[in-house]
């Protein structure tokens, strides 16, 4: 890398976004129903009363935008969590604060706090559930001395458990009606069809976007180690408080809508880290476009491949994730 | 470094002393909410000057260097970095000031050039996102100083153990600060990489006059390169004594605070102590001993 590298690999995020868009406007033109490429914009623009307009602009657009969202966030939320616990296999997921963030979920539809607080009930329990098992892996592995990765994901996987056999108490306990609400969402698709819930996971992720972005510098000198960092100038507690619920929101988000995608936030930062460099300046951005890509085509995958039924697109990214995990954990020496 | 009279200027107020001391330890406690580690430390450290801390393992040392690095509080006492209490100067400004270069770097997936310009994140101005011309001619700079362009393009994980500590240095120098603190720079390296390194230091303390204080557990390097020592005793959790190596290390104070005996002589080409251990066990000894009359 020469001196002026980090600005030579600014392009590296514009390619990603040229590849977000074609990932986009394939998605947009298959399914049930192709649509030819070369019609989209026709239809978009001058034809709206078509059916293939309805398709386009009723389903497939919020879908894709959703997808995006939920893809952004997960792998951002993985660069997050991976920066700063300095450990290459957390994620949302294997943290269980995508199990926390579900839980607060199904207390929600359990107790009908939607009724109470209107649609905004969903993202705010899942932000809270995010939240509370974040502090616990934190405060729990702390206390265990210093941070240990073992540790650290054995007390994930722990409270994933714990999360879901408490959403399997839940789902026991509860009415036929709730149930069937909770199986539905615990099935987590990409198919939402509250314009609301879009719009709030949209703004979620780019709010944790810019301020991710605010913080890449601390990212960048805490992978030497908190210690490290703060000789360096770096406010080590307060940063870990800022992007701890940043990574919250993210997740809390994203599952609140989209149910548990699993390892999304574990597969993207590790490419791209691979591919294009651990720079955060340029790993956050890479990561949120190559997530929210990633996620399109898993997506697209998963409603096309035994059409007209549709798989969870969690059993896509699960598979390659859980693959990508035994990869990862098989390397001798995983450094950040 | 001054010894008792300075203690006495403390004792009137610390500012009334207008010395030209950069860094001054008052009466400082250190250790950790469990247990205090050492006590009555007091000692300077002036531009251009190298105070080396020597003592056993687990003496508290690496304790020592941590509170001074303002990373641990200390107990009692307090730290003044150009008669500011270190610990009331803003991170970001201390961090301008005083840079330090712990053991070990964790290894990063980065590149040599790229750990060491996180050392100028210091001066970047808030919402600066790219280091800017000046930044990039003092890393370059420093790298030339240090040696170690010739790998700057080379992944962190890459490199030898002697190459770390020279690139750490490097971090640390391109923060630009009046006072580097060193923890063990020269352990687990060989007699080649423990020179450059010490000589290394004592070419950036003359030429960019940086107080440096540094822990060291080895004795002769400690005497060879130090300008004053700081010697601390475990039973007594505090200083033992300090000055010029000549004064501070000797046969007696060797014996009394590592509880080894040893010979001590000059060093013929620099005059500096120089500390020998003999084989007790081996046959010259033994016949030495026995001619002298005497037994362990």
């Amino acid at each position: 890398m020469s001196e002026h590298g980090i600005k030579k690999r600014l392009f590296v995020p514009f390619l990603q976004l040229f590849t977000l868009a074609l990932a986009g406007i394939t998605a947009l033109s298959m399914g049930s129903t192709d649509i030819p490429f070369s019609d989209l914009a026709d239809i978009l623009l001058y034809q709206k009363d078509t059916a293939e307009y309805h398709i386009l602009v009723g389903l497939r657009l919020p879908r894709l935008i959703l997808a995006a969202a939920v893809g952004g966030s997960l792998g951002l939320a993985g660069t997050l969590l991976q920066g700063m616990f300095r450990n290459p296999l957390v994620e949302p997921y294997t943290l269980g604060i995508s199990g926390g963030a579900s839980l607060g979920v199904c207390l929600t539809i359990i107790f009908h706090l939607n009724n109470v607080f209107g649609i905004m009930a969903y993202p705010v329990s899942g932000f809270a559930g995010a939240g509370i098992v974040i502090f616990l892996v934190y405060s729990l592995s702390l206390r265990s001395g210093s941070l240990k990765r073992e540790s650290m994901l054995l007390t994930g996987v722990m409270i994933s458990f714990v999360s879901s056999s408490l959403v399997m108490l839940l789902m026991a306990v509860s009415k036929s009606d709730d149930l069937h609400n909770i199986v539905f969402w615990i099935m987590g698709s990409l198919d939402e069809p509250n314009l609301d819930l879009i719009r709030i996971v949209c703004a979620g992720s780019i709010i944790g976007l810019f301020v991710s972005l605010f913080f890449c510098h601390d990212l960048n000198a805490m992978v030497l180690g908190e210690e490290e960092a703060s000789f360096i100038g770096i406010h080590t507690v307060r940063t870990k408080k800022v992007l701890f619920v940043t990574a919250s929101l993210l997740t809390g988000l994203s599952v609140s809508v989209s149910g548990i995608i699993m390892f999304v936030g574990l597969i993207i930062p590790h490419f791209m880290r691979m591919v294009f460099g651990g720079d955060h300046r340029i790993l956050i951005l890479n990561s949120f476009l190559g997530g929210a890509t990633f996620l399109i085509l898993c997506d697209l995958f998963a409603r096309t491949v035994i059409a007209p039924l549709e798989l969870p697109v969690g059993v896509i990214t699960g598979i390659i994730g859980g693959l990508v995990f035994i990869w990862v954990l098989g390397k001798r020496q995983v450094v950040l | 470094m001054r010894q008792q009279p300075q203690k006495n200027v403390f004792e009137n107020g610390v500012r009334e002393n207008s010395t030209s001391e950069l860094l001054q330890i008052c009466n400082l406690s250190c250790g950790y909410p469990t247990g205090e580690v050492l006590a009555h430390i007091e000692f300077c450290a002036s531009k251009g000057e190298n105070v080396t801390i020597l003592g056993p393992n687990g003496c508290g040392k690496t304790t020592l260097l941590r509170t001074i690095a303002a990373s641990l509080a200390p107990l009692q006492g307090r730290i003044l970095l150009n008669g500011t209490d270190i610990r009331e100067i803003g991170r970001k400004k201390r961090a301008l000031e005083v840079a330090v270069v712990m053991q070990g770097i964790q290894t990063a997936q980065m590149t040599v050039h790229e750990y060491v310009t996180l050392g100028r994140l210091p001066h970047f101005q808030p919402f600066q996102f790219f280091e800017t011309e000046k930044d990039r001619e003092i890393v370059d700079q420093f790298l030339e100083l240090t040696d170690t362009a010739r790998f700057k393009d080379i992944p962190l994980t890459r490199i030898s153990g002697g190459e770390k500590q020279l690139v750490s240095i490097a971090r640390a120098l391109v923060q630009q600060p009046s006072l580097l603190l060193l923890d063990e720079p020269t352990s687990h390296l060989d007699i080649s990489h423990q020179a450059h390194i010490l000589e290394l230091i004592t070419r950036i303390k003359k030429e960019l006059e940086i107080a440096v204080v540094m822990v060291l557990h080895d004795l002769n390097l400690a005497c060879e390169y130090a300008d004053s020592i700081v010697l601390i005793d475990t039973e007594k959790g505090g200083i033992y004594g300090m000055g010029d190596p000549g004064s501070v290390i000797t046969e007696e104070s060797v014996k009394k605070v590592y509880k080894t005996d040893v010979l001590v002589i000059k060093n013929p080409v620099s005059e500096k102590p120089c500390v020998f251990l003999t084989n007790r066990e081996s046959d010259a000894t033994r016949k030495e001993n026995n001619d002298y009359g005497q037994s362990f």
